[in-house]
């Protein structure tokens, strides 16, 4: 049975248009991967910095899977959200990233976007907050047919994960 | 300048420099440092011919001649070192090494030097110089290395050699160095250089005279002594610089050639110093100061000016020009610039440049030395690619929305706040339910006059009726018994046909089958035929009665009118029929008995005859065999023995066959009786023979009387019919949203509305309700509510049917005129003698739904389902009848469960009911089942080809499995550390637990296992303790979803900032008393679990005191013939004269014991701290794990007997025997401890009622000493008491309770109130105990006065006694708290203080103080008495729940502990009840807002509101329809009394054994005349408890009498039975066992007298019998 352990942090997102942003992350296995222990998804808490153009998080991630086959190799999902004066919440990013196939520490940045709405939305998003949202989260990581959106880019989100693996080459594989 | 005023300075110069050289070294070896020297003053020399041409001469003579002395020097050297000769040169040849010695070389400032061409001639000239100065330097070094070697041989240094300095020569040339910079600048400057040196030259002069004159060395020579390397080549060096001397320069002025016989003494001086005092100077201290104002120079900053600067950059920068240049330059200047747009090519559009900056480019190619020409083009331009950037955007635009797919669909979400409890539907769908109030029909109502009560209840007769008529199925039934019927003999025809036994075989299945079938649907004919015929007979009754009630009022209500109608039947033909019906029956309970009775017996009767002839023919043999072992008992032995064996074996095994018994002949078929039997049956239940067919009819056709006829009450009804209106009110979850027109009542009480609200829901369905209102003229007032499902999400407007609701109201109402009321009795008829009384009831035929939209898609929330079945909840859907239930609604919509369903349930296909699944079972028919296109796509392509490994194995991974659990936080699993990294390390064993929870939890069985003895576990504990596992996972469940919601403080710990309230308080220290006369204990800090570890948790117990403890009762109370005379006791005597009783305390915890010292006196003061180690469950120290242990801290008081024996044979020995005597115990959970930091006051301990030897100190007069021995358990006041203090070191951080809010049925309003009461109680008082709203098993909050509701106590308790009486209550009390205690906390892992109804609680067995008080209560209450819940602080349990009761005659209080059914006076100041905080009974809620909350000191006036704060007041008045959670009377099983008596066994099996066990080094004897008398006593002893007015038997005089002269310690104990281990620790801890005496005997019984419900309460008596005469023998 070969084995990944993710450990690391959800470190922060940088170059968003506004600060005060908190992260909903998750991650997703194919059929094959089985949750050992951990959570595979959270939440994490807003930051709001004060001088910086950089939010921190340092949300920890610590994840154990097993798993019988290659396919389905996990990815972690990523939704920046923004919480405005008011309390109120409002999406500024989707991204996802694969987590990597070689062990050791990895730094990575996912970049994040956001979908466009149609004018009026565009409009009432300036004024009163709100945003377009996929109606089907999933196709962040999943859709095919994402081509067809339209989409603004908004900033990245900092990951630190050092991985484990066991096992790969009881099977042939070489990680 | 003056070229000749220069040359003159020039020589001068020169002439200096070569002074100061000499002087300053005078060594003529030639040094590295002397060749750069030379060539740094040729290459100074070499700037200032730049200034005079003509010096160029001399200065090359110069050169000449000193390159000449070196190189001869050279040659000499080269000679004289031979042996270095091979290695320096291969040296040499190395330029890295020419490089190496030339770095150190001091660098000329070449940077602010002009480079001449002559510069580069002369580098150039210097190369050879650079290798003699590279062969002396490498030569030096050898040399150095050479003489340290020799130095080292022959350590005496040679004087004579002249002194060397290198480092000297060092500075020379940093001077040298500096003079040239010094050139480099004003001529002016130089001047002031040669007179610096000239003074200088002077300055040194005199300072060398003063040394010689002194006797002091130079300072070379001081240097040379540190520094100089001897070489006894010196002496021939001395001519070398002779040589050197002359040949170096003819310009030598005549201070030279003075300089060197100057030099000559302090060199010899040196020498003759050396030895002398060397002491005297250190070189650091002359030469900084000598030379320090050569190390730097100040120059000014200087500034060559703008322009200056300009010219020198425009020299070497290059600045094109932003000009146009000329196009010929970059053309072949022969071709004409060609265009090659302007010829018709493709160009493209060039990137747009500004043309300046083309320009500066275009001028910067021009530069290059061809021009640049390849960078132009034929057209004169700067060649270049079209512009490769788009001007519009390469991804299309998708215009058309159709084409996005809908799961690419964004939607637009407001920016809202997110609900914490996501109350919330999410998204912004629309959600959009449908209710559809079609008509409300009153099945009762006040208004109605007694006609239309009739008429309801002939309508719901009607409808009843009908519904059964529709169905039809008397008539369905009879044709299948005549299809069954038909078959049946159709089989049995064609089974002549067959021949082959298999098929004979199949078709008597078949046939039975059938007839079976058969017997069933005449039964089910007949229940319904009879039941049909019952509802007519009713129905008609009942118009009869609307009838005669007309005729009596003269006057008609309702339009009911009811038709009969006959239909005549051909007699003769009924008749042939019925008689035809009847043979059928008989003929088949023929067959019946037939194949049920005869075949078996005949079966069984072949066998017999089979068995018996085997019998038989045994019997047979047996008797040859004899016959014949008396016959050749004299013949051949071997074949006698073999013979033997041959039958032996048969004999023995025919000998073990009795004689087979005959089956009893059945009775024979009585067809007569049978025919009787059916023609009754028949008779009683189907339509007679003759009997014409009836069928009813009822219509609304009869004519309502006019007001104007009818009587002023009836009138006055009818008006006030017309006065009154419904209305309708709807309220999702708590919220209005719609209100009905007001409907007048009509005369047949139905109300039609018909209208649908559309009712869009942002929020998720909780609850929908209607409301029904009464129009008032001033507000509304509701009289009733019932509620409505919310739909399941495949109910949609298109498929929804209308319901039935009913709701009832409980409101009473009454009227004067003819209006029957309602919840008020009335008669109805005019026979009747009873009244009836009915309350308000209906139905409303209403439909909820989910909206569709315009597409038809269900507007239903996503996500909604049905919520999962409650745990509690053990309903068994019918699986047979109903689809919808039995498969649910997403399962009809699955054809594929469907079609399985119906194969699994064999429907009969002939069942009206079934038609719409017939296709589902014709599908079965042919045998293919349901058919379906596999319409499916694979989700992971490939995933099974490419698995490492199969399921099987991955699911067989323990490891992981392991960890996994571990993560769920599986019980077994939970905190589990050092999981080992290998597979195969991982035992399967490790799941052995779990597995068997996990089967636990279905199977009773395996409980049962788990116990050891089978036979102590009674049906009904079993399930109990099912029950009870099932409860605690429900509980556990909902608590571990809770645990992991954080609120803000649990992640962030922010101390306080200081304010000024703080400081105030920081100073206010400073005046606080030192040690205050009444010192408050301060909050100790409270440790985390991290930081704790194995054993550095204790509990602390502060042993304060102890009150009336018992005490030995001397000798002569007890023997009055030989105590006195009691050799033996000497020590005992002598002790009972110094103090009465010796006591101590021991605690054990946890297998810890600890003791106390030994006190004296029946009122000792110990003031010790004991302290008590505290290990947690798998070391964890975590919340949730302390909350989890059960243990308990026992506090056993002993008292310790010293006997002081001296032996015999010699008096000085004295032998001192120390016995510890129990004298009582009491016991704090250490959940108690943990959950409330600390435990304070005084308790009592738990005595036994009969102690022996001891006597309990009474404050009254003194009586008779032998009334003494018994004293009764329930005297209050009397008992021993302990002042105790408990705590925990450090103190460990409880669980904060569930924050979470739960569901409650209560309304908003109740619940709002309830919150409020609360916080202004606990502003006041924030101490005192009150509970507005508790937890109950379901984990709803219900309001506490809902629990209160009187339950009839177990029969047996209150027969024959007055159920007022008070022994009658003890009675009770006892019963109630022989029900275990097990607290909430170690059963709910602290989940929260549940509150479990009373059948739940005696379900259970088992609760903690609120359970037991409510039960006591309750009883109370139903036996009459005016009792209340009392809450408040008890020790030692602290927030407790008691029962008070008022006597009204006496005007007494009592205060019940239910849980140990003690029960004290307010007034008794030692009660355990501290504090009271409010009053609870089923109509309100009482806050104790006196100052005083001693029960004591408290005034129980209730009314009286400054003294209590009621909870419903006359602004918030109880609501009328409150209904008691509790059930309206308790069920009590009776215990099974062979379960009793077993149970009684197998504890005095086990204890005999345990004592036995405990004793391993002493025999344990069994006195066993002893144990009928103790069992004796132990039944008295329950009874005396029942009743103990009824005189009291001495038993210890009973005791003594039957058993002679013993000594006799034990003790009666009481417990409630909650298993076998609670027991045995009991017994051991009284430690009766430990008694050492040699001839001791043990004396045992146990006595369980059974309450109903299986509470059992568990007497023992252990006792140690020592036989005094035979021990003094």
């Amino acid at each position: 049975m070969a084995e990944v352990h993710i450990i690391g942090q959800v470190v922060g997102g940088s170059e968003f248009p506004n600060q005060s942003l908190f992260c909903k992350w998750g991650i997703h296995a194919g059929g094959a991967w089985k949750l050992i222990a951990g959570t595979k998804e959270g939440q994490t808490q807003v930051d709001i910095p004060e001088n910086e153009d950089f939010a921190y998080w340092s949300h920890p991630i610590d994840v154990h899977y097993a798993t019988k086959g290659l396919q389905g190799w996990p990815r972690i999902h990523l939704q920046v959200w923004h919480q405005d004066s008011f309390g109120r919440n409002e999406l500024y990013g989707y991204g996802f990233i694969h987590v990597p196939t070689s062990p050791g520490c990895h730094t990575l940045e996912c970049v994040t976007w956001k979908p466009n709405g149609t004018f009026q939305e565009e409009l009432m998003q300036r004024f009163v907050g709100g945003c377009p949202q996929l109606k089907n989260p999933d196709l962040v990581y999943s859709g095919a047919d994402r081509y067809k959106l339209h989409t603004t880019a908004m900033g990245k989100v900092h990951l630190k994960l050092n991985l484990v693996f066991r096992n790969f080459d009881k099977y042939g594989v070489e990680c | 300048m003056d070229a000749e005023t220069l040359r003159e300075k020039l020589r001068a110069r020169r002439r200096a420099m070569n002074v100061t050289m000499k002087s300053d070294a005078p060594d003529t070896s030639v040094s590295e440092n002397t060749t750069t020297g030379i060539e740094e003053l040729t290459v100074g020399s070499s700037m200032a011919d730049e200034y005079k041409e003509e010096d160029e001469e001399t200065f090359r003579s110069v050169l000449a001649s000193r390159r000449e002395m070196s190189r001869r020097k050279l040659e000499e050297r080269e000679k004289e070192e031979a042996t270095n000769e091979t290695l320096l040169d291969a040296l040499e040849d190395q330029n890295a090494v020419d490089e190496l010695l030339s770095s150190p070389r001091p660098q000329a400032p070449a940077s602010n030097e002009i480079t001449s061409p002559r510069d580069d001639t002369m580098s150039t000239d210097g190369t050879p110089r650079a290798r003699v100065g590279q062969h002396s330097a490498l030569r030096n070094r050898l040399q150095a290395k050479l003489q340290a070697a020799k130095r080292a041989g022959s350590p005496s240094g040679e004087t004579s050699k002249p002194p060397r300095s290198r480092r000297l020569k060092d500075r020379m040339d940093l001077s040298n160095r500096f003079t040239e910079t010094v050139k480099q600048h004003t001529v002016m400057e130089e001047e002031v250089l040669l007179k610096r040196i000239e003074s200088k030259l002077k300055w040194k002069h005199a300072i060398t005279e003063a040394r010689a004159s002194t006797g002091q060395p130079s300072d070379v020579d001081c240097y040379d002594f540190f520094t100089k390397q001897y070489e006894d080549v010196a002496v021939e060096e001395e001519p070398a610089r002779e040589e050197q001397m002359e040949g170096v320069d003819e310009e030598r002025t005549e201070e030279e050639e003075t300089l060197p016989p100057e030099e000559q003494p302090p060199t010899e001086e040196d020498a003759e110093d050396e030895v002398e005092d060397d002491q005297k100077k250190l070189i650091s201290d002359v030469i900084p100061n000598e030379l320090d104002w050569r190390l730097f120079h100040i120059t000014a900053a200087s500034y060559p000016g703008y322009h200056a600067q300009l010219e020198r950059e425009s020299l070497t920068y290059f600045v094109p020009s932003i000009l146009p240049t000329d196009i010929t330059k970059k053309v072949d200047s022969n071709t004409q610039p060609r265009y090659l747009e302007d010829e018709g090519f493709y160009v493209g559009e060039k990137p747009l440049v500004l043309s300046k900056n083309k320009n500066i480019l275009e001028n910067r190619f021009l530069r290059q030395p061809d021009l640049g020409k390849s960078w132009f083009g034929a057209d004169g331009e700067v060649e270049s690619l079209p512009n490769p950037v788009k001007k519009s955007s390469t991804k299309p635009w998708v215009e058309s929305i159709e084409d996005v797919d809908g799961s690419l669909v964004t939607i637009y979400t407001k920016a809202c706040e997110e609900d914490a409890q996501s109350k919330y539907l999410k998204g912004s769908e629309e959600n959009e339910l449908q209710i559809d109030i079609g008509t409300v029909v009153f099945h009762h109502h006040p208004l109605m006059s007694r006609e239309h009560v009739l008429a309801s209840n002939i309508n719901r007769l009607y409808d009843e009726y009908l519904q059964k008529r529709q169905k039809n199925y008397v008539n369905f039934y009879t044709d299948k018994l005549a299809a069954l019927r038909s078959a049946v003999s159709s089989l049995k025809d064609s089974s002549m046909l067959i021949s082959n036994s298999a098929g004979v075989e199949a078709h008597e299945t078949r046939i039975n089958d059938f007839t079976a079938e058969i017997r069933r649907t005449s039964q089910q004919l007949n229940t319904a035929e009879s039941s049909e015929r019952d509802l007519m007979r009713g129905i008609i009754a009942e118009w009869g009665e609307i009838k005669s009630l007309r005729e009596l009022q003269d006057f008609t209500n309702t339009t009911t009118k009811l038709t009969v109608k006959r239909e005549e039947v051909n007699q003769h033909q009924d008749q042939q029929r019925w008689d035809q019906e009847v043979e059928s029956e008989v003929r088949e309970k023929k067959e019946e008995y037939d194949v049920t009775i005869v075949a078996p017996y005949k079966e069984r009767h072949r066998k017999y005859q089979a068995q018996l002839q085997e019998w038989k023919r045994n019997r047979l043999k047996i008797k040859q065999q004899r016959r014949r072992d008396q016959r050749g008992s004299k013949e051949n032995l071997l074949d006698a023995v073999e013979g033997d064996e041959d039958d032996e074996g048969e004999i023995m095994i025919s000998g073990n066959v009795d004689k087979p018994q005959k089956p009893e002949k059945p009775e024979a078929f009585n067809e007569e009786r049978v025919r009787i039997e059916v023609k009754n049956l028949l008779l009683e239940h189907r339509r007679n023979p003759g009997e014409d067919r009836i069928s009813l009819q009822l219509t609304n056709t009869a004519n309502i009387t006019p007001v104007g006829g009818v009587p002023v009450g009836e009138s006055s009804r009818r008006k006030a019919m017309q006065k009154s209106a419904i209305i309708l009110k709807i309220v999702f979850n708590g919220k209005d949203v719609f209100l009905t027109e007001p409907k007048t009542l009509t005369s047949d009480f139905k109300l039609h509305f018909g209208s649908i609200f559309r009712v869009r829901i942002a929020q998720w369905p909780e609850s929908l309700k209607v409301q029904f209102l009464e129009a008032g003229l001033v507000r509304n007032t509701t009289f009733s509510e019932t509620f409505l499902k919310v739909p399941d999400v495949t109910v949609h407007s298109g498929n929804v049917q209308l319901g039935m609701v009913p709701f009832v109201s409980e409101r009473v109402e009454t009227f004067e005129h003819e209006g029957v009321g309602s919840s008020t009795p009335f008669t109805l008829r005019q026979h009747d003698t009873n009244p009836t009384s009915i309350s308000t009831k209906g139905q409303l035929i209403c439909s909820v739904s989910w909206g569709l939209d315009g597409e038809g898609h269900v507007l239903a929330p996503k996500g909604l389902t049905n919520n999962a079945a409650d745990p509690l909840n053990v309903i068994n859907p019918s699986q047979n009848v109903d689809p919808v239930s039995a498969i649910g609604a997403e399962g009809i919509q699955n054809p594929e469960s469907l079609s399985k369903w119906v194969q699994d349930s064999r429907l009969d296909p002939n069942d009206p009911e079934n038609a719409a699944l017939i296709p589902f079972m014709e599908s079965r028919q042919d045998g293919h089942g349901f058919l379906y296109a596999p319409d499916y796509f694979r989700l992971e392509q490939l995933q099974e080809e490419f698995n490492f490994i199969a399921d099987e194995e991955f699911a067989r991974m323990n490891r992981l499995r392991i960890l996994q659990l571990r993560n769920e936080e599986v019980n077994e699993f939970r905190n589990m550390t050092m999981i080992p990294s290998q597979e195969h390390e991982v035992m399967d064993s490790a799941f052995t637990v779990y597995e068997r929870r996990l089967r636990e939890k279905d199977s009773l069985q395996v409980i049962a296992d788990r116990k050891l003895d089978r036979g102590m576990m009674s049906e009904h504990r079993l399930e109990v303790l099912r029950f009870r596992q099932r409860v605690k996972d429900a509980v556990l469940h909902r608590f571990y979803a809770s645990r992991h919601h954080y609120t803000f403080l649990d992640m962030v710990h922010e101390d306080q900032v200081p304010d000024i309230g703080t400081l105030g308080a920081s100073v206010g220290k400073l005046v606080e008393p030192r040690r205050p006369l009444k010192p408050i204990r301060k909050e100790r800090k409270k440790a985390t679990a991290q930081t704790l570890s194995e054993g550095s948790v204790k509990i602390l117990v502060n042993l304060v005191r102890g009150i009336n403890i018992p005490t030995r009762q001397t000798p002569s109370d007890v023997t009055t013939d030989s105590g006195t005379t009691n050799p033996t006791l000497p020590g005992h005597n002598q002790a009972s004269k110094s103090f009465l009783v010796a006591p101590f305390v021991a605690i054990s915890f946890q297998d810890n014991v600890v003791t106390s010292s030994v006190a004296q006196g029946p009122s000792p003061s110990w003031n010790e701290e004991l302290q008590v180690p505290f290990f947690a469950p798998n070391n964890d120290y975590s919340p949730s794990s302390l909350q989890t242990v059960d243990d308990i801290i026992y506090l056993h008081l002993f008292d310790r007997i010293v006997e002081e024996s001296q032996s015999e044979e010699d008096s000085s020995i004295t032998t001192r025997k120390m016995q510890n005597h129990w004298l009582g115990s009491s016991r704090i959970p250490f959940s108690t401890v943990y959950q409330r930091g600390k435990v304070e006051g005084t308790f009592k301990m738990k005595v036994p009622p009969v102690l022996l030897g001891y006597e309990l100190e009474k404050q009254m007069t003194p009586i008779d000493p032998r009334d003494r021995l018994d004293i009764p358990l329930n005297e209050s006041g009397k008992g021993t008491y302990l002042t105790l203090f408990i705590t925990l070191e450090p103190t460990l951080k409880p669980m904060d309770p569930v924050r979470e809010k739960f569901a409650s049925q209560e309304d908003e309003l109740t619940l709002h109130m309830s919150a409020t009461y609360l916080s202004l109680c606990n502003r006041k008082y924030p101490q005192r105990n009150v509970k507005t709203t508790v937890i109950d098993m379901k984990g709803e909050s219900v309001l506490v006065t809902r629990y209160v509701h009187p339950l009839q106590p177990p029969l047996e308790l209150t027969e024959g006694s007055d159920p007022g009486s008070l022994a009658t209550a003890e009675k009770v009390a006892r019963f109630v708290s022989l029900i275990p205690f097990v607290s909430d906390n170690v059963a709910y892992v602290g989940v929260c203080d549940l509150w479990g109804t009373c059948d739940q609680f005696l379900h259970m067995l088992c609760g903690d103080e609120e359970e037991h008080a409510v039960l006591l209560l309750n009883y109370f209450l139903h036996l009459g008495k005016r009792a209340y819940l009392l809450l408040g602080n008890a020790v030692p349990e602290g927030n407790s729940a008691y029962v008070l009761t008022v006597e009204e005659t006496t005007r007494e209080y009592f205060v019940w502990n239910a849980n140990t059914g003690q029960h004290y006076l307010a007034t008794d100041n030692l009660s355990p009840l501290k504090s009271i905080g409010c009053l609870v009974n089923g109509d309100n809620i009482w806050f104790n807002i006196q100052p005083h909350d001693q029960p004591s000191k408290v005034r129980f006036e209730l009314t009286r509101g400054a003294d209590w704060k009621p909870f419903f007041t006359s602004k918030f008045p109880r609501p009328p329809t409150m209904q008691s959670v509790q059930p309206d009377s308790l069920f009590y099983v009776t215990t099974d009394r062979s379960y009793v008596s077993r149970l009684t066994d197998s504890i005095e099996r086990t204890l005999k054994e345990k004592i036995m066990a405990w004793r391993p080094r002493h025999v344990t004897r069994w006195n066993r005349t002893c144990n009928s008398l103790l069992l004796q006593i132990l039944r008295n002893l329950e009874q005396n408890l029942n009743k103990r007015n009824q005189g009291e038997v001495n038993h210890g005089e009973q005791l003594l009498r039957q058993l002679g002269d013993v000594k006799f310690t034990g003790f009666p104990m009481d417990l409630p039975f909650t298993d076998m281990d609670g027991v045995v620790s009991a017994v051991r801890s009284t430690e009766v066992h430990k008694m050492q005496d040699p001839d001791v005997e043990f004396s045992l019984a146990v006595y369980v007298h059974p309450y109903p419900s299986s509470v059992l309460a568990v007497w023992i008596y252990v006792a140690a019998i020592v036989n005094r005469r035979r021990h003094n023998l």
